[in-house]
Order: structure tokens, then sequence, then C-alpha cells
């Protein structure tokens, strides 16, 4: 991989996280009226408490310096962004948005790169079985549902097993992350629990993700299978294991692979969504929460947040991409 | 050389396999039956029930599905049935502004970029890049939190000013194959102007395209409108079914096992979201011929 290469997408990167900053800043202040003044009013008027309303705005004031020109403010922002400082909650004052965030972080991580990855291999693997001229039709007819799934977003699949599954059958529990009393820990029984609260959210995005993935997949190895070097393979009589795998899935995966990066962006919006259905502790109810609550700097704090991290992970792809695909670096002799 | 009547005869032969579509393929006549049938039903319901049925205390609360109410109350005494047949076409229509905005701005720059090549490309691609990169959802959540309520319109067009970039990148790709092929050569060199060759020889064969864009944007733009609103935002001041959804939920409708009160809404976006995808499914068939069942 070339140094031109890694300087493109690492200038992508760069430019997403600029982007939504500045959208970030730009979208508060073309309201009329001072964005801390405004946060505060709103909060007075859903009726919550705003004891420390006095010192929000002052401690703002001065973090924000709301009294300096436009250019100067946002120079300020950008650097507050880069130290990765976001300010303090508004609804939950004086706590840091970055603690609040930090704490739901792993919860999300965890849960979001697992089902992702999961629903990711699954599908794209169930995806080329289907296209595959040896795979029973039984099978074929077996995993088309899955591809109806996929029109189904995350959040109403989260609602339907959160009903049918936790409230009437009651084999999960519904809500949370832990149950009560249990604190986070790394004994058998704690993570037992967080494994039976996550298994919900889990299986509403690798439900409705693998289908999603298994239609991309089904397009790509349709193009692959009518190839050119397919046939030949085929011709100098490879098993038909080696063709599907080294020859099939090998070529058709690059594309997929280009896809998941642009979808990473609505995967995780959907997760968030799912958290907000399952009460789950992860970035996904913080959210929920600092909307309900009025908290804007706790809402853009995590938009400013997932839109890093949804960067960075599309920057890790890129970088592999390479790596997966002879044909760039043969390219660069 | 072909009589101007014999040409435009040509240009309209090639708008036909779109309506062709309509005939063959049964995927398509679904999906359309999963849209269109439920908005038939809702103009019938309305018309029946009235708008005195979705007032908050219209009724006694959370009263389970009877004779007299066929879907039961929710949690403010609205017939759950009124609703769904209030809040569909408000969901759609979001879905449909958005869609066409995304669409109308994806293929013009789609046509520009892909033809022009050159800077005007290189920016084009770079802006829509970056603004896939942009997550979506917290980017609305923050437009959604400041502007408060808004209206299905502007909601529209906010969503499609974010959804252009996917278009943008199928067109131009789409485009770029096409511009190389004889029959544009002979109108560049037959002196016709840029924006005719745009407008009259590429547009009619990537309509195909722009179809499936438009279904995917419509698609996307109702999941995210109705996310919005599962979230408390995003209200029209009209009920919508993700609004019936939120306040399901706020009114603790899963716990209390209510059923009737979201089960309905729920299941209506179902359809609606399987039946976008049907038709999405017929369209890329036809624009992606491989696609197609081969006959086996």
């Amino acid at each position: 991989m070339t140094a031109r290469y890694l300087i493109g997408r690492l200038g992508f990167f760069i430019a997403i996280v600029w982007a939504t900053a500045t959208l970030n800043f730009a979208i508060p202040r073309l309201a009329p009226g001072d964005p801390i003044e405004d946060t505060v009013a709103r909060l007075t008027v859903a009726g919550q408490s705003t004891e420390g309303a006095d010192k929000l705005i002052a401690a703002y004031r001065a973090e924000l310096g709301l009294d300096d020109p436009l250019v100067v403010q946002y120079f300020s922002y950008l650097k507050a962004i880069f130290t990765l400082d976001l300010g303090y909650s508004a609804a939950l004052f004086p706590v840091r948005v970055s603690t609040l965030i930090s704490d739901a972080l792993p919860w999300s991580i965890g849960l979001l790169t697992l089902s992702t990855l999961l629903a990711f291999v699954i599908g794209s693997l169930l995806g080329a079985l289907m296209v595959w001229p040896k795979t029973p039709r039984v099978a074929r007819l077996a995993l088309s549902p899955f591809m109806i799934l996929s029109a189904v977003p995350y959040y109403l699949l989260a609602i339907i097993l959160s009903f049918v599954v936790a409230f009437k059958l009651n084999l999960l529990p519904p809500t949370g992350g832990t149950s009560p009393g249990i604190t986070p820990a790394w004994t058998f029984e704690s993570i037992v629990d967080i494994v039976k609260h996550a298994t919900l959210p889990a299986l509403s995005i690798i439900l409705s993700a693998i289908g999603f993935w298994m239609l991309g997949m089904r397009g790509m190895m349709v193009t692959t299978v009518g190839s050119d070097h397919m046939l030949l393979a085929e011709a100098k009589g490879l098993r038909p294991r080696t063709l599907f795998w080294r020859h099939g899935i090998r070529t058709a995966i690059l594309p997929q692979i280009t896809a998941l990066t642009l979808a990473l962006g609505e995967v995780v919006s959907g997760a968030v969504l799912v958290e907000v259905i399952f009460g789950y502790p992860g970035i996904g109810g913080l959210f929920y929460q600092a909307i309900r609550s009025n908290d804007f700097p706790l809402i853009q704090g995590i938009s400013i947040v997932l839109a890093i991290s949804i960067a960075f992970a599309i920057l890790v792809l890129d970088l592999l991409y390479p790596l997966i695909d002879p044909r760039i670096s043969y390219r660069r002799r | 050389m072909t009589t101007p009547a014999a040409d435009r005869r040509t240009r309209v032969a090639g708008l036909l396999p779109g309506l062709r579509l309509l005939t063959v393929r049964p995927t398509l006549v679904l999906g359309l039956a999963f849209l269109l049938l439920p908005l038939v039903a809702a103009a019938i319901l309305r018309h029946r029930l009235g708008a005195g049925a979705i007032e908050l205390g219209a009724y006694p609360f959370n009263l389970r599905p009877s004779d007299a109410h066929v879907l039961g109350t929710d949690g403010y005494g609205r017939d759950v049935l009124a609703m769904l047949a209030y809040g569909l076409w408000p969901t759609l229509q979001v879905g449909l502004v958005a869609g066409a905005t995304a669409s109308a701005i994806g293929t013009f720059l789609g046509l520009l970029s892909g033809y022009a090549r050159g800077w005007v490309d290189w920016l084009v691609r770079g802006l829509a890049d970056v603004l896939l990169g942009i997550p979506v959802l917290p980017i609305l959540v923050v437009v959604a939190a400041f502007l408060g309520s808004v209206s299905v319109a502007s909601l529209g067009i906010v969503i499609g000013l974010v959804a252009w970039p996917f278009t943008t990148r199928v067109i131009r790709a789409q485009v770029l194959s096409l511009r190389d092929a004889p029959y544009i050569e002979i109108a560049r060199l037959s002196g016709a102007r840029r924006s005719g060759i745009l407008v009259f020889e590429l547009l009619p064969n990537l309509l195909p395209y722009v179809m499936a864009g438009f279904v995917g944007a419509v698609s996307g733009a109702i999941l995210a409108s109705v996310g919005l609103q599962i979230l408390g935002l995003g209200s029209f001041g009209l009920p919508t079914l993700g609004l019936m959804l939120d306040s399901a939920y706020q009114g603790g409708a899963l716990s209390r096992g209510l059923w009737w009160w979201f089960v309905p809404p729920a299941g209506l976006l179902v359809l609606i979201f399987v039946g976008l995808f049907l038709i999405s499914l017929a369209v890329d068939e036809f624009a992606n011929p491989r696609l197609r069942k081969r006959a086996t």
C-alpha cells in the first residue's frame, strides 16, 4: 500500500470528523438565541431541576467564550474536540460528558462489534451459498425468509422480540444491561447475566442484518460465478470446495467489505435504537436519555463520538482492503 | 435520416420497458399491493371514523379490541384503528418527499460528475464520500432536537439532503460506463449540446437506476423518520406510526401487555418496509439483468 493511499484515507477520516463537528457547531447556533440559555430555558419549561443553572451558564460562557466572535468560538470548539473535551452535561451537571460516554461505550462496542461481525460472516456465507449451484434447493428456500427479514429495521424486530420473548414467554430479561444488584465483574455469574441481557438486543441486530448481507453477497456471487476466471478454475478440475472458497468467496467478498464500510453508519444508528428499546446501558441508551432530558451538550458529544468511531472503523477497513485484494498491491509495482 | 416524429417515437420506446415491468414481475405487484392496499383502506377508514376518533380522551383509555373499537384504544383514549388510518399517509409522505429530494439531487450530481470528470467529479465525489461517512441518525437527532416541531415537507427535505450520496454513487457509476458508448459519441460529434446529451441520451438509459435509487431513498427515509419518532423527535403535530410506537413505549404498553397499542403500528410498518423491499427487488432485477431468475 502506498503512502498516497494512506494519506488519502487519513484525509477522509479527518474530513468526516471535521464535517460532523462543524455541523454540530453550526446547527445549534443557527437557531436564534444563546445555546446555553436556550438549554436552561428548555430544562426549566420541562420542569427539570436547574439548581446549578447559574453555575452552568457561567461555566459554559467561560469555556465556550460565547461572547467572543463566532470565528474564535469555532476554533476553540475545534480545539476542544481535538482534545476530546466535550464539556459538561447540562442535565446531570456537573458530570462531564466524556465521563458519561466512556462509561457507556464498552457496552455498545461489545454488543455492536459482536452482532455486526456475526451477521456479516454468517450472512455473507449464506448469501454465497444461495447462489452456488451445488446448494440443494431446499436449503435455498429455507434461507429466503432471512432476506425478507432484512427489510424490517432493527428497532421493529427489537419491539417484536422484546414483546414475544421477554414479556410473553419470560425467557430472557426485557431491559437493562444487568439485573439489579449485580455489578459487572469478571465472575461467571456476572458474565452469564450480561450475556442473557445482551442476547435479545444482539438478536434484533443479527436477524435483520443477516438478510442484508445475504442479499449483497448473493449479488456479488452471481457476478463472480458467471465470470471467466471461475470457468477456467472449474475447467482446471479443481474441487468444488476450492472453487467455492478460494475463487468464489475471495473475489466476491471484496465489494462486500466496501458495502460494510458504507453501511456502518446505518448499522450503528440502528443499534442505537435497539439499545433504547431494551434500555441497554450503551451509547444508545445514553443518547435517548440525553434527548429526553434535553441535554444538548450530551447529544452533541455523542454525535461527535459516534462520527469518530464510525470514521475510524471505516479507516481500519479501508487500510485492510489492499491487504486482502492482491490486485491493488500488484498494480503498484 | 429519420424524421423528428420517428426520432421521438424511438425515445419513447426506451421508456416502455419500464411499463412492461409492471406486468411481468410478481414481486413488483406484490410490493405495490402491500403499499397501496393499506392506503386505500386508510382513506376509507378515515371517511368512516372521522377525525374525532383520534382526539385525546375521545374514548375510555386502554380498551381491549372489541366490536366498537376493532383495535381497541390507546393510553390517551384514541381509537387505534383510526390512528393507523390517519397516521399512515404522513409516514409515507416523509419518505416520498425525501426520496424525491435525494433522487433529484443525486441524479443531477451523478450525471454531472460522471460525465464531466475532472475537478467537478473530484469535488462531487469528495462531498458524497464525506457525507456518507457522517452518521445520519445523530445529525438528524441534533437537527430535530433543535428545530422542535417540523412539517412533513421540511423533515423530508432535510432527510433528502443527507441521503443523496447513495444515488449519486450509483448514477455516476452507470454514467461512467455509458459515456463511451457509440451513440453518445455520435451525439457528441453531431454537435449536440452537452446538456442535451445528458437529458435525452443518458437519462432514459439511467431510468432503471433512478427508480432503484428512488425506492431505496424512500425506504431509508421512512426508516430514519420513524427512528426519530420513536426517540420522541420529529413530530408533525399529526399522528404518525412512529409516534404511536413512541407513546406506546412511554406508556409502558410492553410491560402492561397492551399489545393492541403497538403491534398494529409495528405490523403496518413491517408491511410497508416489506412492500418497499419487494419493489426494490423487482427494480433491481430490472436494472441488473444478471439477477433475473435464470431458466433452470
